[in-house]
């Protein structure tokens, strides 16, 4: 403290000394439209004496007289120099930066200009996303990155989403990208105990100032072991000084199915058992099989074709899936003076997803305050609150529930089966006397409505930020962390329906809780020295600590249906529980330098320590470079300066890692949990891999960044090459080992591909027309496995050579027209009803799009805009658990497409792809029907993901009104969509065995501000 | 402002404290539901719990929990297959590849036996007595384990049809322990004799380890026990073709002192009890979280009702029902050849002959249309819905097993002693037959008392005959077809040169 005071006394005794030869001038800094600039810094060139400016803009200064010229900067400004003359008053107005290369972006523990980041960074803007009513903000990253594939699991709100960044790398290990919010990574795991909780679905999309996607290894290796699927970082919306500045957004709409089944009626349905009967049964007479078919489908056996064709077919899909709204409400408050800025956000967001119970309600309260203590230091604390309450789908938001999901049932149930009765109760409760016919023998909405299915998710996610400068252009920051997020959740099987009839209710309750620990530290340099040289550096090092811990309880025996606790049944049943954490050490750097704004060099690297990995090979090191050439300021490209405005040439090489495995994976194992007549019981649960390391990302990147005609067209394109080398992989074990497989670090994985972003200005007048295309190709394939292997033992489709994600079956080749049965290519081109497994298989499609991106037009005229936003996928082939459930057609008492109905094998003859219909599906001496190709779909899709118009009430109006701007818009979400796909959703991940579809949404929307 | 700037200096040795400070040692976290597997079995409690673990394995759906109960008749003769949930189908068809896939669980409960085996010598703390019951119950356990996988994937050396042979399964005594023996091992097939000599190896030594009082664990028939290692000789031994040694072996299990003939007045109440009081051996499920849950315990595979007798509740799907073949075997007559009858119909009297058997089949419930008979041996017997022990080796087995091997080895005369004391206990009269048709009656009893435990398809294999499937299946499964034998899991083959597969796969 003595020395401080030293400090500060001879501070004050140089200003002193330069008073005496001083001119004292005064000024204000204006925008272009007239406004005050605060916080813009004042400096007398060639001096050390500058100031800022003050809230309206003001200034004053005591010029020293050696100085001629002042320069006046600030953020999203051009540099202004201004000649000092006669005059003691200045007003400089500022023209806003037109350079969007002086845009600075988050490149990982620190900002960069972003003409000095010469890696694979992708940057959306707050903007570009507003007012789109999602849960989680990573659903808007569809389409408007390039290289980035973005798909909706399924339609459960706020459930997760499947993220790849340039492909997947990864076999084994997991492969979506690491979330990095405000600095604090968030642990990615998706809950999945009733239904999926977003691990950043905590986050109010309206908080967002902008997410950078880092995309290839050079820019990912800053976060070393665990960037190796990419990282998103998010910036949540900060305090400004200046007027307090109130923002009031609220919209709301509807919810509605993207699409129903074409099914079947009970005729119809009654036709093709009878004929599935027949071709099972060849011997049996058609009386016989004629009332066989009506039992099982629970009609009258006395009934005649024309009694069946006059029942009653219900709407079943309509009732499952109908209408659901959507409201959202957002407020929030950003000011503050020189010393102290604040935002204070809150939310409210209610979203009914189309089938019913499911929802999703948040509130979120996120509060950001930057104090600065002295000139030197100041602190930021930032606090985000947020409780989500989900009602879950009956067997819950993967799928796998087949006929419990009410949007699987919906098509499947038998539709003569009656929904509701009379009265309004559910149709065919057990003690009713009433049967729900068919193999779907209960009534799916009571299911669904009856039973209790929920999950609650509180989170809090905040940090506390110390900044002080060390000495000039030298900083420190320290950021302490925490991730913490409780899972709570119920479920209670109501003793009104079949399934819990007999053990007179079943209820369960959960609780899961993950705390995540971060602290970072770093240390960062800048300076600009000889008007040509910039450098920059950050040394840092990193903590984090990550714990999950769960418990849960089951009961069962509840005195009545109201009575839905656990605690009111009489037989406790099991009793759950569970720890698993990691710890991560990390030291990290990197160094910048550009030569007079045409060369930029960075280099960074970061050496990890990770619990999760073999004894042997806890520590590991990631290196990158990056090499850019601002072409367009050269002397030699002065002349094409008027149209050619930027052409950069960027290169990038580095190393990141990927880390996503179990906690425990490299240990040798024994597990408890076994129990035997009422002994625990253990056994050896894994295999110890001591010399388990991570998996390893090297990547080479080239791009191009072009800006033509004054800006009106720019592009950046990037050519990929990504290597995964020592994959963590489940290398599988012969069982006669008596284990299934040890983890390993083995294979190969190559991702090559080409990006592209390109925006053009088309119209730029009082009408204004731009229109962004992205596109992402990327390659896919496995380069090596282990031993020479050429596949995966116990994954025949696991290939060298072939992409991830592959399907490896036997070629579908039609029916045979003489006897309507399913035939599949033998390896020697032959025909076979019974393809050899795996001789007889070939690769036949992936997973994975080879082939994506986005398509985004905005217009805006006076005082209307409007934007839309298309994007597709291209080359991804999937199975769909619902369809080919609904292609049986026959094969079971339950209802089928009308597609394939239409299209099945009847009489010799007929050329067709769909075979004869088969009681239980496979016919004698056969394979299943769907065996092999007959059961995948490609899945490519273009869709209409957002439409908004907008309408600004005029600057007049709103004057009178003291406000600064209000917006009346509307928008819709997923309206159109393009595809041959015949299930629910192009887009699902997964097997759609019972998963709830997603949407389409129209909301109205204010956004006011004041 | 001193408090900030002191704080700020406690930081900035923080982060140095970091630094430094980031040691191997920081980077141990260890999970807490396991325990490091270097030292896992250095005490005879943890040995213990190891043993405990072994015979937790047998409820897996792959052995005893499903397949080893349920196939045994779905890939038979006597049973269809109802279409409710769709399970089952291909096996009752005899689809390609619709067959016994127990080899992983199989050789995961091998390599648990051989590891506690490999750890008793070291456990010079335990007492002697403890060292006979474990090596006794995991040499009894790895020969059940290893005897179904033969069942499973290889010919009965009585019946082996020589073109088709691609001999035993892979024989392991040894445990793996550790990535290195795991990743090198390259395992080939045994013969099928000498698959057989290290059962009967493994029955003889747990036999004599267990035969001591005091050496066996209480809670028979739900551990092993001499009884048990006798009970599954014999029928090894059947498999065998070692006549004499079957009916011996079946002799000592008889009079092993763990269970009880029943009779026909508690015959059905047997069935009833949570342990059946005729098992020898027993796998227990003692608890509502052991159950395989509605889709796959033998409960809701076999019957559909909610309460027995209630044939207008809900139960499980019922998926695999008898066929007239059996019904007709145990005695019980009045359905439609059709098997099944419409819920919505009243339910036809069915006719019942004396044989008590019969009682263990009524008409099933309303669960999705048709209604068929439906076996209930297994009807939440342990106090909870889906929660069956499952009898593997049981009295009346021995019975039979006795007077096949008495028929085998000429003597007649006890063939029928046997044969005719299994049919009083089932309130059936004696019979008196010579010739052939004493076999076929001792097959048909093994059809009629062993049905829904898994024995028919085995039966009709050991022997070399065909299958002649239900009416509604409309084919015969010969002998000579290759899906008489499962498929080996194809993963097994890649990279091994070693390994050969069954013909036709």
């Amino acid at each position: 403290m003595r020395k401080l005071v030293m400090l500060m006394m001879a501070f004050f005794l140089s200003l002193t000394s330069l008073l005496a030869q001083t001119k004292a001038i005064t000024g204000k800094v204006l925008d272009e439209k007239g406004a005050p600039v605060p916080n813009a810094s004042v400096l007398v060139m060639g001096t050390q004496v500058g100031t800022t400016t003050k809230l309206d803009g003001s200034f004053s200064l005591n010029v020293p007289s050696t100085g001629k010229t002042l320069v006046i900067s600030s953020v999203n400004f051009t540099k202004q120099e201004v000649r000092l003359g006669a005059s003691n008053t200045y007003s400089i107005t500022l023209k806003a930066s037109a350079d969007d290369l002086e845009e600075v972006i988050v490149t990982g523990y620190q900002q960069q200009k972003k003409r000095e980041v010469n890696a694979a960074v992708s940057r959306i803007d707050g903007k570009q996303i507003e007012n789109i009513p999602v849960p989680s903000v990573d659903r808007l990253l569809q389409g408007r990155a390039s290289g980035v594939q973005v798909n909706a699991n399924n339609g459960v709100p706020g459930g997760a989403v499947n993220i790849l960044i340039r492909g997947a790398g990864s076999i084994n290990a997991g492969t979506q990208p690491l979330f990095v919010v405000d600095g604090i990574q968030i642990n990615g795991t998706t809950t999945n105990i009733q239904t999926q909780t977003n691990p950043i679905a905590f986050l109010n999309p309206d908080d967002v100032e902008s997410m950078e996607i880092l995309k290839d290894a050079a820019a990912t290796s800053i976060y070393g072991a665990r960037g190796g699927n990419g990282v998103v970082l998010i910036t949540t919306k900060k305090g400004k000084a200046g007027k307090n500045e109130v923002m009031v957004n609220t919209q709301f709409g509807v919810t509605s199915p993207l699409k129903y089944f074409d099914v079947l009626n009970i005729s119809e349905i009654t036709q093709a058992r009878i004929e599935a009967l027949q071709n099972a049964n060849p011997r049996a007479t058609a009386a016989a099989i004629r009332a066989n078919a009506l039992a099982g489908l629970g009609i009258n056996g006395s009934f005649t074709d024309d009694q069946i064709r006059g029942l009653t077919n219900y709407d079943w899909q309509a009732a499952a899936m109908q209408n659901g709204t959507l409201r959202q409400t957002n407020m929030s408050l950003r000011g503050g003076n020189e010393k102290t800025t604040y935002y204070i956000s809150g939310s409210y967001n209610a979203t009914e997803a189309i089938v019913t119970p499911v929802n999703f309600t948040r509130g979120t309260l996120l509060t950001s305050l930057t104090h600065k203590v002295s000139r030197k230091l100041s602190i930021e604390s930032q606090i985000s609150l947020s409780t989500i309450s989900q009602n879950a789908p009956f067997g819950g938001a993967v799928g796998g529930a087949f006929l419990g999901n009410a949007a699987f049932a919906g098509g499947a149930i038998l539709p003569h089966n009656p929904i509701t009765n009379p009265d309004g109760s559910w149709y065919g409760l057990p003690g009713s006397g009433q049967a729900v016919a068919g193999i779907l023998s209960f009534n799916p909405l009571a299911v669904n409505a009856l039973n209790t299915n929920k999950q609650r998710t509180n989170q809090m996610v905040g940090s506390f930020t110390i900044n002080y400068e060390i000495a000039k252009g030298l900083r420190y920051q320290g950021k302490f962390g925490l991730d913490y997020r409780l899972v709570q959740t119920e479920f209670y099987g109501d003793p009104r329906l079949d399934e819990y009839l007999n053990r007179r209710g079943f209820g369960s309750a959960n609780s899961n809780w993950n705390t995540n620990f971060l602290t970072f530290h770093t240390l960062n340099y800048n300076k600009t020295f000889g008007g040509k040289h910039s450098v920059s550096a950050l040394a840092g090092t990193e903590y984090r600590n990550d714990e999950l811990e769960q418990i849960g309880a089951s009961a069962e025996g509840f005195p009545t249906p109201d009575f839905r606790t656990i605690n009111t049944a009489a037989t406790p049943l099991g009793a759950t529980g569970f720890w698993t954490g990691s710890r991560v050490f990390s030291i990290f750097g990197r160094v910048s330098y550009e030569y007079d704004r045409r060369y930029s060099f960075v280099a960074s690297v970061r050496r990890d320590g990770s619990s999760r990995f073999g004894s042997n090979n806890r520590f590991a090191t990631f290196p990158s470079f990056q090499f850019g050439w601002n072409v367009t300021n050269e002397k030699f490209m002065a002349k094409t300066s008027n149209w050619l405005n930027n052409l950069k040439i960027r290169y990038s090489w580095g190393q990141s890692g990927n880390d996503q495995i179990g906690n425990f994976d490299a240990l040798g194992l024994f597990g408890g949990g076994r129990q035997y007549a009422g002994n625990p019981g253990i056994f050896y649960s894994q295999l110890a891999s001591p010399t388990l390391r991570w998996e390893l990302r090297t990547e080479n990147n080239l791009g191009v960044d072009v800006a033509l005609f004054n800006d009106r067209i720019t592009a950046s394109v990037d050519v990929y090459r990504r290597i995964n080398s020592k994959l963590l992989l489940d290398r599988s074990l012969y069982a006669t080992t008596g284990f299934g497989f040890f983890t390993d670090n083995v294979g190969e994985v190559t991702n090559e591909g080409i990006e592209a972003t390109v925006g053009v200005k088309i119209i730029d007048k009082a009408f204004k027309w731009r229109t962004n295309f992205i596109f992402g190709y990327n390659k896919n394939f496995i380069s090596s496995l282990y031993d020479g292997l050429q596949v995966l033992p116990g994954n025949n489709a696991i290939r060298v050579g072939a992409p991830l994600g592959s399907f490896f079956v036997a070629n579908y080749a039609g029916v045979n027209p003489a006897t309507g049965r399913a035939m599949w290519y033998k390896a020697d081109g032959n025909l076979t009803y019974n393809p050899l497994i795996p001789a007889d298989q070939r690769l036949s499609g992936q997973t994975i799009p080879v082939y994506s991106g986005g398509f985004e037009n905005t217009f805006s005229y006076k005082n209307f805009e409007a934007s839309f936003q298309f994007n597709y996928e291209y080359g991804r082939t999937v199975s769909d658990g619902q369809v080919n459930f609904m292609a049986e057609v026959g094969g079971r008492a339950f209802n089928g497409l009308q597609s394939v109905y239409d299209a099945r094998w009847t009489k010799p003859g007929q050329i067709t792809n769909i075979p004869r219909p088969f009681n239980g599906n496979t016919d004698f001496a056969s394979s299943g029907r769907f065996t092999g190709q007959n059961y995948l779909f490609k899945a490519d899709y273009i869709r209409l993901r957002t439409v908004m118009l907008a309408y600004n009430f005029p600057r007049e109006l709103m004057q009178r009104w003291k406000m600064s701007m209000a917006r009346f818009y509307i928008q819709g979400t997923n309206l159109w969509t393009y595809s041959d796909f015949p299930g629910y959703d192009p887009e699902f991940v997964g097997a759609a065995t019972g998963i709830v579809p997603q949407n389409k949404n129209i909301t109205v929307g204010l956004q006011l501000s004041f | 402002m001193k408090i900030i700037m002191n704080k700020f200096f406690i930081t900035a040795s923080l982060v140095s404290l970091l630094m430094t400070s980031c040691s191997d040692k920081d980077l141990n976290v260890l999970p807490r539901q396991s325990i490091d597997a270097s030292t896992a079995l250095n005490s005879p409690a943890s040995v213990d719990a190891a043993v405990i673990g072994v015979y937790a394995t047998l409820k897996s759906r792959f052995l005893y929990g499903r397949d080893f109960v349920v196939y045994g008749d779905a890939l038979a003769d006597n049973a269809v297959a109802t279409n409710k949930s769709g399970r089952l189908v291909g096996e009752a068809r005899n689809n390609v590849a619709a067959h016994y896939v127990n080899w992983g669980a199989a050789y995961s409960t091998i390599n648990d036996c051989n590891l506690v085996l490999d750890a008793i010598p070291r456990m010079t703390a335990a007492t002697q007595v403890q060292r006979d019951r474990w090596e006794g119950e995991m040499r009894f356990v790895r020969a059940l384990v290893y005897h179904d996988l033969m069942r499973a994937y290889a010919y009965a050396p009585t019946a082996i049809l020589d073109a088709s042979n691609r001999g035993g399964v892979v024989l392991r005594s040894t445990p793996v322990d550790n990535k290195d023996t795991a990743a090198a091992f390259r395992p080939a097939r045994a013969s099928i004799q000498e698959c057989y000599n290290f059962i009967i190896n493994d029955l003889t030594i747990s036999s004599a380890k267990l035969q001591p009082a005091g050496v066996a664990r209480s809670g028979a028939p739900h551990f092993a026990t001499r009884a048990a290692s006798q009970a599954l000789l014999a029928r090894v031994q059947l498999y065998n073709g070692n006549f004499a040694a079957a009916r011996d072996a079946a002799t000592n299990a008889l009079a092993g002192g763990v269970g009880t003939l029943t009779t026909a007045s508690n015959h059905v109440a047997g069935w009833r009890a949570s342990t059946n009081p005729e098992s020898i051996f027993e796998v227990r499920f003692a608890i509502a979280a052991e159950s395989l849950g509605v889709n796959e315990a033998l409960q809701t595979t076999m019957t559909s009702m909610g309460a027995l007798g209630v044939h207008t509740s809900n139960g499980g799907w019922g998926d695999l029902a008898p066929n007239a073949l059996l019904l007709n075997a145990v005695g019980l007559s009045g359905f439609p050849t059709s098997l099944s009858i419409s819920n919505t119909i009243a339910l036809p009297t069915l006719t019942r002959t004396s044989d008590v058997r019969n009682q263990l089949y009524e008409w099933g419930g309303q669960r999705t249309n048709p209604r068929f008979i439906e076996c209930t041996k297994y009807f939440g017997k342990s106090g909870f819905l889906n929660l069956d022990n499952v009898p593997v080796l049981r009295h009346a087995e021995m019975l039979l097993i006795r007077a096949e091997a008495h028929f085998r080895l000429g003597d007649v005369s006890s063939a029928l002693a046997d044969i005719n004391n299994l049919r009083g206990r089932r309130g059936l009269a004696d019979v008196s037959l010579v010739g052939p048709a004493v076999l076929e009656e001792i097959l048909n009893q093994r059809l009629a008392e062993l049905a829904f435990e898994g024995h028919r398809f085995h039966d009709l294999k050991r022997l070399g005959r065909d299958i002649t499937k239900d009416p509604s299946v409309g084919f015969t499964l010969n002998f000579s077809d290759f899906r008489m034998l499962a498929r080996i899991p194809d993963g097994e083959l890649v990279g091994n040169p070693n390994m050969r597969q069954n013909v036709g796969y």
